[in-house]
Formats: structure tokens, C-alpha cells, sequence
């Protein structure tokens, strides 16, 4: 019998066990304890407090006497560190062969990395499941664009993501977009320069709410998004889904806070039984018990749970199949945005437009990589000159409107491109390092490869494609992309297939080996595709969820 | 401000919450909301009051005719002009002066020898203190100090280069620099937001 006694070790058996509490496993939570199920969340940081732990707007400089120069006025940097880890750490240490770095950004805190996150919400499209029927690489998904469609709908409608019906054959239009936002001055400079390059951009789909929506109000375009939203006007899990569930359903949805899981136990029949975590503010070990196990916690930090665990690989896969973006970002200042009226402001945060794949418009070229890119350009208004007025010379008025001229001229575009799978690209556990808990650290091994090499020489043409046709000055184009990692959307660790021999999980998330086990975030990606992830992780979430219901009522769960 | 209309206050930004999550309101801590919500409306327009009859600022460090000086270099600098108020509006002598009062040795040295040498600058040439000479004097002899500003060498020239950082420093993070100068809007509650709404970006 169930009963809610957090005091006492006696344990309940929850109908579900959710290890992680962002975008896979909020919505996991949203879905099933809505329709009645027992739930405990488990997550390896704290639930920060709406009004207190985040900094919102960040204070005038001239608030302080000093301003600013003695000590960091902003305190999104201290608050970033509080509740995320930028790479290893002492105490959560990862190792990476020589010369091969990976930068892992791990959030530790209840929403997981929703509370960081870019808020892009882009759909996969037909071709993107289907890339080795395509071109001979990776695997097809083991469901089609038709099957995952309605969970976008669900997730897009749940969250609000504003946008506009475009037509364009890289990114599929969504039926219930909120109104899309205007388009800021940069917004329409950079879309002529792409389209005098022959690279059509559409209007930008966030998750952002453009009009109060579902009792929660429209963004008041203070463009802080990173600082964290005082209004929720855009989507967490902490505050969309855990925080608003825990109110309503206290007697059938725990959360469990500070709470780093590290074994998910399987009994005598090969089920999974429960999860063993550490209560970190005790250091005690603890276990919860459930009917179904559900990862989320991350793509990479499920991997190691379930290699720590060894369970779930009778394929060989979990750890394989490492799939990340290919992040390359470029600068240029654009003339016909010199002196610009920065009175008009800056919307939503980040840029108002995207450029998705546009090889589908460049049908005779030979490209000498597989698969594409998407662009996200950008420009911000910032409080202070965008670029060290200092380096500008001279004084007086001329100096004045100089710094003028080049404040807020700046663009950036920066890409997501798709990576192809490779036997070079693995996570496994580290034999000797481990965390402060004991538990083995994972070893990354991501090294850039042929066709990595030739996309990042074909992103950067193409960034002079479009810097050339703005007239650009300054322009900056880097030596090499971005470290890997930088991208924050590693996934495929424990892909989907149709073959038990081959692949880790099912079409609905299941693990082939341990029924009851489910793996929702991002290493369930059977290809990375070079859209944003978090869409269509809630999509999967929201769909394997469904199936465990449907599952249950039918007596195989 | 021009655009006054476009605020919302903290507080009408929040209630939309409160309407909307209903029940889930124990994590709105009311009280702190009234809190900050007070101090923020004070910082977050540019009109507030902080330039209306103050006292008289007591220098830290720099003696009565030095801050003279500071203040008329830093004029110089980034001037008043028909587009926002300089330097001295934006109290940039003051911030100087609190910055320098407390930094190392060192660097005291540099600003009062840097000063010195500007006054016996103006003497050389011009036979008058720096303040005394002709906006066209002082300016030949900071065009004259700034001629090698991205690489300076003599003492002049590293104090020119000194003063002007630091007359970036504090115009940019002031009211002036930044809501008047710049005319930056955002940190804030806006009702709306309008796009460009200008011809010469769209043809």
C-alpha cells in the first residue's frame, strides 16, 4: 500500500520513478501524474526558489558607487555556478583522452538544463529520420515524422512557442504557433544579406510566449532570458511542470531534491526494481522503489547510470552512437546597422529570425560532406558599448559618435551542424577516476573527423557568403569550431532501433532488455539531426509516457 | 523618457502570475515582492532624481584644483554636445576619484605626477594653467598627448591614456551614458515590443 511517510525508510512502491527533472523528465511527470500515477522524481540538485535564486534583471551599474568595477554587479555568473558545472570538477570529475577535450555543461538544479537552455523549438523533419536510407551512415529512426507529429503539437501547445507558418522544407510548420515577434532591426539586415546569398531565413521558433498564454504572462522583453524569467514567460520544467505539479498532486508526486542516483536495481526476474541514489545532504545511500524506471537525466549522465548499473546492454550500444552538434560561430559588424537606433529594442532575446538547412534550395551542388547545418544569427543590445570603446581613438564628440557607430552593429552567426556516428565517438566509464561518492567518472572521446572538417570549411564559406553581402566589416571567422560539447546537446548514448541486437531501446523509448526500464532524454536519438534537441525530447517523453500508461492498463507494465 | 508608455511596472509584470498559476502561489513570497519591487522602481528609469541638489561632493583623494583638472580632461574627452550631456554631468570626476582613492601607489602616482606634468604642459606651451587656457589650447594639447594613444610612452601620454579609460568606464555606466547617450531600453518591463520600424533597414 502506498503511503506518503518521507521519515521513515519503510519504503512506498511508486508506480514510476523519474531519474532527472528537465525537459524529458518534466514532461514524463506532466503526463503521468496527471492521469493518476504515483510518481517520485529524483534530482541531483535543489529546487531553486522563484524570486530568490536567480538574478532577473541585472542591476544598473550606477546602482553601485564603484560601478560595477570592484565587484560583479550581475550575479547571473554566481548563480550559474551555484546550480551548473561548465566542465569536470573535483568533486564530478570526467576524463578525456589527450588532446581531445570535451566540455560538458551539467546542470544541477530541479528543471534540469531547461533553465539555461536557448528555447529554440524546431521540428525534425521527414529526411531527418530517415539519414541512412539517405545516405548510408548512422541508422533510420525507427519512427517516422507522421508518428512523432501529434507529440509535437502536445509539447508545442504546452509550452507556447511563438512563430509563423513558413513553408520551409528543412523545418516542418507547426498548426498552433503564438504570434510570432517582430523582427528587430539586425533581424532584417542580416535577412537581406542571406537572401541577397541566396539563403532564406524564417521567423524564429521559441519557446517563448508572445501573449499571455495558459495563465502565465507574455514576455515583457527585458531580453535577461539567460538571468532565468521572473514572469515564466518561457518554458522551464521547474516552473512549468514540477513546481505547478507538486502543488496540485502533494500525495502523488514527490520530488526528491540533492538526490544523485548512481544503480538502478534489477531483481530476480530481470526487472528493474528501483534506484539507489545518495541523499547528498546526509552522504547516506538511499533507495526508491518504483514499477517503472524512467532515465532523464541528461544524455550523458544516463549513459553512465546505466553503464554503472550494466544493465540494459546486451547490444553493446549504451555508450555508442555519441552524437553531438557541430558548433562554428562567426563575427562581422554590418554597415547599415551603424549608429542603430537602439531605442527599438531587443525582443525576446536573441535573434527574431533562423536559418535553417538550406540544401534543399542547392540541389545541384556538390558538397563534399553529408548531411547539414542550421544557422542562428544574432545581435544584441547591450547596456554597454558592444565593443571595448577603448580600443577606439581620439576624444571629443567625434569620439562620442563614434562609439556610437559601432555599438550594437555586431552580428554573429553561429551553427548547429549534424554529426555522423562514429566508432571514434564513445562514452565509457573511466577504470581508475571517480566522483566523491565513488562512483566511476565517464571517459569522453569525441574527436572531430572527415566530414566534421569539411562541413566547418563550408560554414565558414558561407559565413563570407553573408558577411560579404552585408558589406561586413571586422569580420572574424575562427581557426577551428567550438570545443566539443559546447553545443550542450550530446545525445544517441542509448538510441532507439528496431533491432534488439543493434540498438538499446525500442520505438517507445523501452529498454529491449529490462521492460520496465525507459530512456527519455536525448540518448534515446537514434541521429542527432542539426535541430535543437529539447523539442523533440519532450515529444518522445510525451509519447513513451502514453505507452507506459497504455501499457499499464493493459497489465504489461 | 519618449517611451515612458511602453513600462509596466515590477509589480503589474508579476500579478499576471499570480492570476495564472492560481493555487501554486506559495513559492510568490509576497513581501519580497513589495521589497524589491520598490527598490527597482527607483533604478529602472533614467529620470530619477540623483542629480537634484545634492551636497557637494568631498574628494577623496585628489585636492580641489586636481578634480578641477579631472574635470575639465574628462570634458574634453567625452564632451557635452547637442546629442546627451558629457562627462561631468555623468559625475565621472567624482567616480575617478573614488576609484583612485582606492588603488595602489603606483597608480596615485601616475595621476598626480600625469596631472603635474599636464599643468606644466600648458605653461610650456601656452603660458597659463591648463584651466585657464582656451578650449582650442587644451585641445592641441591633448591631441598632442593622444598621438600615440594604443602604444604610450612618455608619462603625458600613459596618464592620456589612463584618464580616458577611466572616463570610459564611469560615462558608459552612468545614467547619462546609458539611457541618454545610448539610449538603451532593455533590463527592464516593456507592454510590447515594436520591431524595426525603419525604411532604410527594410528596402
Amino acid at each position: 500500500m502506498f503511503t506518503q511517510n518521507r521519515r521513515t525508510q519503510s519504503t512506498p512502491v511508486y508506480d514510476v520513478v523519474i531519474v532527472g527533472s528537465g525537459a524529458a523528465g518534466g514532461t514524463a511527470a506532466w503526463v503521468l501524474v496527471q492521469a493518476g500515477l504515483r510518481v517520485a522524481m529524483l534530482e541531483a540538485g535543489p529546487l531553486r526558489k522563484h524570486l530568490v535564486d536567480f538574478p532577473y534583471h541585472d542591476p544598473f551599474p550606477y546602482t553601485d558607487p564603484y560601478r560595477g568595477a570592484r565587484e560583479e554587479l550581475s550575479k547571473s555568473e554566481e548563480f550559474a555556478k551555484k546550480y551548473s558545472m561548465n566542465g569536470s570538477t573535483p568533486e564530478e570529475p570526467y576524463t578525456t583522452p589527450e588532446k581531445m577535450p570535451y566540455q560538458w555543461f551539467r546542470a544541477r538544479n530541479v528543471g534540469g538544463r531547461t533553465m539555461f537552455w536557448g528555447r529554440f523549438a524546431n521540428r525534425f523533419n521527414e529526411d531527418d529520420f530517415k539519414g541512412y536510407s539517405r545516405d548510408g551512415h548512422g541508422k533510420d529512426w525507427p519512427i517516422s515524422y507522421q508518428e512523432i507529429s501529434p507529440y509535437y503539437d502536445k509539447a508545442e501547445v504546452f509550452m507556447g512557442v511563438c512563430g509563423a507558418k513558413e513553408n520551409h522544407p528543412d523545418l516542418p510548420d507547426a498548426d498552433n504557433f503564438l504570434p510570432p515577434v517582430a523582427l528587430k532591426c539586425s533581424d532584417v539586415v542580416i535577412r537581406k544579406a542571406a537572401d541577397k546569398a541566396g539563403i532564406p531565413s524564417i521567423r524564429v521558433r521559441r519557446a517563448m510566449l508572445t501573449k499571455a498564454y495558459n495563465g502565465y504572462p507574455a514576455c515583457h522583453y527585458c531580453n535577461g532570458c539567460d538571468n532565468g524569467c521572473e514572469t515564466h514567460s518561457f518554458y522551464t520544467s521547474a516552473f512549468r511542470q514540477v513546481v505547478p505539479l507538486m502543488e496540485k498532486y502533494p500525495r502523488t508526486f514527490r520530488l526528491i531534491p540533492n538526490a544523485m542516483a548512481h544503480k538502478i536495481n534489477v531483481n530476480a526476474k530481470g526487472q528493474a526494481s528501483g534506484v539507489s541514489y545518495i541523499d547528498k545532504a546526509t552522504g547516506r545511500e538511499r533507495t526508491v522503489r518504483g514499477r517503472v524506471i524512467m532515465a532523464a537525466c541528461g544524455t550523458l549522465e544516463t549513459t553512465r547510470l546505466l553503464l554503472h548499473s550494466n544493465i540494459a546492454n546486451s547490444s553493446g550500444m549504451v555508450g555508442r552512437n555519441f552524437l553531438e552538434h557541430l558548433d562554428v560561430g562567426a563575427q562581422a559588424y554590418f554597415p547599415e546597422l551603424f549608429f542603430m537606433d537602439r531605442e527599438a529594442g531587443d525582443g525576446i532575446g536573441g535573434s527574431h529570425i533562423v536559418i535553417p538547412w538550406f540544401g534543399y534550395f542547392r540541389k545541384d551542388e556538390k558538397r563534399d560532406f553529408l548531411r547539414g547545418f542550421q544557422i542562428e544569427p544574432s545581435s544584441r543590445i547591450r547596456m554597454r558599448p558592444d565593443r571595448n570603446a577603448k580600443r577606439i581613438a581620439g576624444f571629443g564628440s567625434d569620439f562620442k559618435k563614434e562609439v556610437r557607430k559601432w555599438t550594437g552593429a555586431r552580428v554573429v552567426l553561429a551553427s548547429h551542424g549534424e554529426m555522423l556516428p562514429s566508432p571514434n565517438k564513445f562514452v565509457e566509464l573511466d577504470p581508475t577516476v571517480k566522483d566523491k561518492w565513488g562512483v566511476p567518472a565517464l571517459k569522453i572521446h569525441h574527436p572531430l573527423e572527415e566530414n566534421d572538417i569539411n562541413m566547418f570549411k563550408y560554414m565558414k564559406r558561407t559565413y563570407e557568403e553573408i558577411f560579404d553581402a552585408a558589406k561586413g566589416v571586422r569580420i572574424e571567422l575562427p581557426d577551428a569550431p567550438d570545443v566539443a560539447g559546447h553545443s550542450i546537446h550530446e545525445m544517441g548514448t542509448a538510441h532507439m532501433g528496431d533491432d534488439p541486437k543493434t540498438s538499446v531501446l525500442n520505438r517507445f523509448n523501452q529498454s529491449w532488455d529490462v521492460k520496465n526500464l525507459f530512456v527519455v532524454d536525448a540518448a534515446s536519438f537514434t541521429s542527432g539531426t542539426h535541430k535543437n534537441p529539447t523539442l523533440m525530447i519532450m515529444a518522445l517523453s510525451w509519447r513513451a509516457s502514453e505507452y507506459i500508461l497504455s501499457e499499464m492498463k493493459k497489465r504489461n507494465l | 523618457m519618449a517611451d515612458e508608455d511602453n513600462n509596466v511596472t515590477r509589480r503589474d509584470a508579476l500579478k499576471g502570475i499570480a492570476v495564472g498559476l492560481g493555487t501554486s502561489l506559495p513559492v510568490l513570497n509576497t513581501s519580497v515582492l513589495a521589497q524589491t519591487g520598490a527598490a527597482q522602481d527607483g533604478h529602472s528609469h533614467a529620470q530619477a532624481k540623483s542629480t537634484e541638489k545634492k551636497a557637494p561632493y568631498k574628494a577623496k583623494f585628489f585636492k580641489a584644483d586636481q578634480m578641477a583638472l579631472i574635470g575639465t580632461i574628462s570634458e574634453l574627452i567625452i564632451p557635452t554636445d547637442d546629442h546627451s550631456p558629457g562627462a561631468i554631468a555623468a559625475e565621472v570626476p567624482e567616480f575617478i576619484d573614488l576609484m583612485i582613492s582606492e588603488s595602489p601607489a603606483e597608480t596615485k602616482k601616475l595621476w598626480t605626477d600625469g596631472l603635474a606634468a599636464m599643468e606644466k604642459l600648458s605653461q610650456t606651451k601656452h603660458q597659463k594653467a591648463f584651466n585657464a587656457a582656451s578650449p582650442d589650447q587644451q585641445t592641441a594639447i591633448l591631441t598632442e598627448v593622444s598621438k600615440n594613444e594604443m602604444s604610450p610612452k612618455t608619462l603625458e601620454e600613459r596618464f592620456f591614456r589612463a584618464i580616458k579609460g577611466m572616463t570610459i568606464d564611469g560615462y558608459y555606466t552612468s545614467k547619462i551614458g546609458i539611457h541618454q547617450e545610448l539610449k538603451y531600453k532593455g533590463n527592464t518591463y516593456l507592454k510590447e515590443f515594436k520591431g524595426c520600424t525603419h525604411p532604410e533597414h527594410q528596402k
